[in-house]
């Protein structure tokens, strides 16, 4: 018998969605362009995004709690 | 209770790779045609196992690093979208096979002897490491169509095989993972 958490997890943004991104002390637009699912903790949704403008050389894509967008 | 990349293992990625079993039991007959069909059907097997494996320690190590984020950010976004890509950043598992060398850098990121751990854990992982190993040879050569390093032919037992061992890996991974995160935040994450 498979055991689950029982927190239900919920989806706040969806591939192709155009999100705001808070890192450090300022934000980047970036588009998500993959969807983990309710894998945080509490089953929080976690997204895979690409920026959409130049980060200096800093990483492209990275990974964010969708309820941590903008 | 488990994670919840291990549920995801448990139930969709299982449904996926039954499939292919299922696919292999269809194709009938005992004729030559049968033979180069099922060995067809066996490379595309072994490759969506190891690619739904990697998906499974991405969604792990993305599991974990939630935690560690959640725990350290103390709730200030800003933050945690720093912290978080900072722990994701080159992350191996993002671009190559979830082979034992890619895991364990990719893990050890998190502050634990990743494959020490695994092996104190269960008996039977180094074995389990050495099919990993196997399975990974088996999807370059699949990829690449270039056999000089494996035995031919692939047979389903082979991939069987290799299922089984990736099975007791997950679990042990994600028992690893628990033990740890709960010693460096202070509770259990799953």
């Amino acid at each position: 018998m498979i055991q689950l958490p029982n927190h239900k997890s919920s989806t706040l943004v969806q591939v192709g969605d155009r999100v705001l991104v808070r890192f450090g002390t300022r934000s980047i637009r970036a588009e998500v362009i993959e969807d983990l699912g309710g894998i945080g903790v509490g089953g929080r949704q976690i997204v895979r995004v690409k920026a959409l403008e130049p980060t200096d050389g800093e990483r492209e894509e990275f990974e964010v709690a969708a309820d941590e967008l903008n | 209770m488990v994670s919840r990349s291990l549920g995801k293992w448990n139930i969709h990625r299982k449904a996926e790779l039954d499939q292919m079993e299922s696919a292999h039991g269809l194709t009938g007959g005992t004729s030559r045609g049968r033979r180069y069909a099922t060995e067809q059907i066996n490379h595309a097997y072994a490759m969506l196992l190891s690619s739904q494996f990697q998906g499974f320690c991405r969604d792990l190590h993305s599991e974990a690093v939630d935690h560690v984020v959640t725990h350290f950010s103390g709730g200030n976004g800003a933050s945690a979208s720093l912290l978080r890509a900072n722990l994701v950043w080159g992350r191996r598992l993002d671009r190559g096979n979830p082979n034992p060398g890619n895991l364990g850098s990719d893990f050890n990121r998190l502050g634990i002897d990743f494959w020490d751990q695994v092996k104190s854990a269960h008996a039977w992982s180094q074995r389990r490491k050495d099919r990993l190993e196997m399975l990974n040879e088996w999807r370059n050569a699949i990829a690449h169509q270039d056999f000089s390093n494996v035995r031919q032919p692939l047979h389903l037992n082979d991939v069987r095989a290799w299922r089984t061992a990736c099975n007791g890996l997950a679990r042990t991974f994600d028992r690893v993972l628990s033990r740890h995160l709960t010693a460096i935040v202070g509770a259990q994450p799953w």
